[in-house]
């Protein structure tokens, strides 16, 4: 089964986007901070991960930029509000691949994974 | 509420309220200690959670409230205001109102009226903010967030280009490069632009070489565009699975890629043009022109100059009036022509830079480092015959500063910088020259090694090493047979150093120094000419020949006596503001005359090396067209070109740094004024 680790620091968020992905069949695993998260992606065998920006400990383009360290294809999708435009460009230099502006719904989550999954 | 999301309400307002109840507990922290700055960011945080749940589910004014509470914590985290009961109290108000709209939404009643809660967080704001900064410019957008949620529609992709699809037959020609201009276009609606253009850069670089980019890189990536952008790429695989893969991003409304002229008649494919778009047609509004007819065009412009400066010599014997008036009206034409002559030949030095993010990229993925490359002045433009050779030699610098320069993460930590390292790569213009400068913030050069690395090739003895400022022996680094790398690595190559870069520039009439401080970092600084087609020259006579010297390299021009010419080991020798400076006959150089005579002499500097040019008369400055030398003269080392002269004669360009090199005074004085005298002189001198 496809393999998603979804990084946020709200455990509402990540229950939202485990409830809406685990309905597309996906496997999902959480962690709430850039730091679990690359040591989760570090034993975890992830096909994907969405990531959020603004974290405590380590914040979302650290931990890309440590993840994409660990493996160059990672697939990381950045989930982030409208106003971290700089922040998102960073990520994105950083090698993750695409992108969700919060508030989303639903089917742009599942366009946006599975585009990235293909 | 948006209808997909509706099913998750129960899980919104139970986790909701666990984030409110914690953000309770932080405040009441921040009211027992004031000083608790974790708690204010903790605040922060959790303000930040709400607001962005409530936004998810659709809940406006909750998050409207969650978000004015985030901009109050944001003036305690950054001490604009300092925590005091009335603070406190609006923040507890905000928690109790926050707990009453998640219950009603679970209760699915509308929200309620907030503006008494943002008023008073307004006007407290305005107290604190007055004589500080205004709100960030981030947190305006914020508020957009909230408000400008469309309905967005999901086919608009579906309205994909008929032009990108057609191509799409022609482009089997694999393994050809051609050239393809990608138009692309996002949604109106679309969020981040700047990201999503990236996004599609990014594809585009992956399979090709982005050769132009309008807009500018860097008015994309600051999101100054109006949401549609043009690249010409040069691909060698079939592109329309790029043309796919562009299309699937979120956001891009449309895609054309429309093959080149210039590549498609190589194709062969008669109706190529037919399927540009009449839209396109429109758009066009640069042509390519092969160089060598700009080159045509400004050697004519060149004759033209030339037989103007003849008729107005003529029309001085002359004295006509009408003629006069003619001659001046055809003097300011032909200035004109010439500068948009040359103008055309200007390329913004973006060409070059554009490929760089990419190779510093891949080359810190590479060389397990990081880095940070920020490239500024994107629009600067140089003639293309600078450009094209300049690109290389800016590869070279940046990749010492990544093999050199910037050290790894672990090394940066200790040393206390940021892990990521910065190579800034700065273009700008000073009147007719550009400066580039390449600076990174690596552990600069090691002026020990350079010490014993010049000893041990015999560039310098110990001695001139001791008395030379750091300044100097850093730029001992572009002499030429140095080089610092100990062993070939695959990034900065096979020991090529600094010196074969600065020669590189030198010959493109350019110059380079090096400043490094140790465990801060290196700066380069390169002055180039704008272009290499038209200079300005000082014309001399030396016996009945002219040649023209760029002024440049000139330092001064000073009249000599015969008894101020010393000979030292052989070699005639002036004294210039103190200095012991070589004098340089071109007539010897020549083997035209063996004689030394000459009134006046031209000090010329490059780097840190001088010369006294003898000369027999100055006849001034003025602009002269450069002429490249035939074959045959090519191969003599001291001419640069060629230019002609109103009168019609010929005039030689001398090539400064090949005369200094080459003169038997090529000796090299470093310019060094603690030097004692009387060591340079030796016991050689006898009227010192």
């Amino acid at each position: 089964m496809t393999k998603i680790l979804v990084v946020d620091d709200a455990a509402f968020m990540r229950s939202i986007l485990r409830k809406i992905l685990e309905e597309e069949g996906f496997e999902i695993h959480e962690a709430p901070d850039g730091d679990l998260a690359v040591d989760k992606y570090k034993n975890g065998e992830f096909d994907l991960v969405t990531m959020d920006i603004v974290m405590p400990k380590m914040d979302g383009v650290t931990a890309v930029k440590e993840i994409i360290k660990l493996d160059p294809e990672a697939k990381i999708i950045m989930i982030t509000a409208l106003a971290h435009k700089t922040l998102v460009l960073r990520a994105l230099r950083a090698g993750a691949k695409d992108f969700i502006v919060k508030p989303f719904d639903a089917s742009a989550v599942i366009e946006a994974v599975k585009n990235a999954l293909r | 509420m948006s209808t997909d999301l509706s099913k998750y309400l129960d899980m919104y307002v139970t986790q909701t309220k666990e984030d409110i109840d914690k953000l309770a507990d932080k405040l009441l922290e921040i009211e027992s200690n004031p000083n608790d700055a974790d708690a204010i960011n903790e605040c922060f945080r959790l303000a930040h959670t709400v607001k962005g749940n409530a936004a998810t589910m659709m809940f406006e004014k909750t998050a409207q409230l969650a978000h004015a509470m985030e901009n109050l914590l944001d003036e305690l985290r950054s001490e604009r205001a300092e925590v005091n009961p009335a603070i406190m109290d609006i923040f507890f108000k905000c928690v109790d109102r926050l707990e009453m709209m998640v219950e009603d939404a679970r209760e699915k009643k509308s929200e309620p009226d907030i503006s008494d809660l943002l008023k008073m967080i307004t006007e407290e704001m305005g107290e604190t903010t007055e004589q500080s900064t205004p709100v960030p410019e981030e947190k305006e957008e914020e508020k957009k967030e909230s408000e400008d949620k469309k309905p967005k529609t999901k086919d608009r992709k579906k309205a994909a280009t008929e032009s990108g699809k057609k191509e799409d037959k022609k482009s089997e020609s694999k393994g050809e490069k051609k050239t393809v201009d990608f138009k692309i276009k996002l949604t109106p609606e679309c969020d981040m632009r700047a990201a999503r253009a990236f996004i599609a850069l990014r594809l585009l670089e992956e399979a090709g070489r982005i050769k132009e980019l309008t807009p500018r890189r860097e008015m994309i990536e600051n999101d100054k565009f109006g949401g549609t952008f043009n690249a010409l790429v040069e691909i060698e695989q079939d592109y329309a699975d790029l043309v796919k893969k562009i299309e699937q991003i979120k956001d891009v409304e449309q895609v054309s890629a429309d093959i080149l002229k210039e590549t498609a008649e190589k194709a062969c494919d008669a109706d190529a043009q037919v399927s540009i778009p009449r839209e396109r047609m429109r758009e066009i509004r640069s042509v390519r022109v092969k160089m060598d007819r700009l080159d045509d065009l400004l050697d004519s412009v060149g004759e033209l100059v030339i037989s103007k400066i003849r008729l107005a010599e003529i029309g001085k014997e002359i004295e006509s009036k009408q003629l006069t008036e003619s001659i001046l009206a055809l003097d300011r034409l032909a200035s004109e022509l010439q500068y948009n002559v040359l103008r055309i030949r200007m390329v913004p030095i973006d060409v070059v830079f554009s490929k760089f993010p990419r190779m510093v990229r891949d080359l810190s993925r590479q060389m397990g480092k990081e880095v940070e490359l920020v490239l500024e002045g994107h629009e600067i433009e140089l003639d293309r015959s600078v450009i094209d050779k300049l690109g290389d030699l800016l590869v070279h610098l940046l990749r010492n500063s990544m093999d050199h320069g910037i050290e790894s993460p672990e090394e940066r930590k200790k040393s206390g910088k940021t892990p990521i390292g910065k190579i800034r790569l700065a273009a700008s213009q000073e009147q007719n020259r550009v400066m580039i400068t390449v600076e990174d913030d690596g552990k600069g050069i090691d002026i020990l090694k350079v010490k014993s690395k010049a000893l041990e090739r015999g560039l310098h003895s110990e001695e001139e090493l001791d008395s030379m400022s750091d300044d100097e022996l850093t730029n001992i680094l572009g002499t030429p047979g140095f080089s610092t790398a100990d062993k070939v690595t695959a990034v900065s190559g096979r020991g090529v150093g600094l010196d074969a870069v600065k020669s590189g520039i030198e010959s493109l009439g350019g110059q380079m120094s090096i400043e490094s401080t140790t465990g801060r970092g290196v700066r380069i600084a390169i002055r180039l000419p704008l272009t290499l087609a038209i200079i300005l020259a000082m014309l001399v006579r030396v016996k009945d020949q002219i040649y023209a010297i760029p002024v440049d390299p000139i330092q001064e021009t000073i009249s000599i006596a015969p008894n101020d010419v010393k000979t030292l080991g052989g070699m005639k020798v002036i004294k210039f503001r103190g200095e012991i400076t070589p004098m340089i006959y071109l007539s010897r150089l020549l083997k035209t005359s063996e004689t030394h005579t000459g009134s006046q002499a031209i000090v010329v500097g490059i780097g840190q090396k001088k010369g006294a040019i003898v000369v027999d008369e100055l006849l001034g400055q003025q602009e002269i067209v450069v002429k490249p030398l035939d074959k045959h003269l090519r191969r003599i080392p001291f001419f640069g070109g060629a230019t002609i002269l109103g009168s019609g004669e010929v005039a030689l360009i001398v090539d400064v740094a090949g005369v200094m090199e080459h003169s038997r005074g090529g000796y090299v004085k470093v310019e060094n004024h603690r030097e004692p005298q009387d060591r340079v002189f030796g016991g050689g001198i006898s009227n010192e």
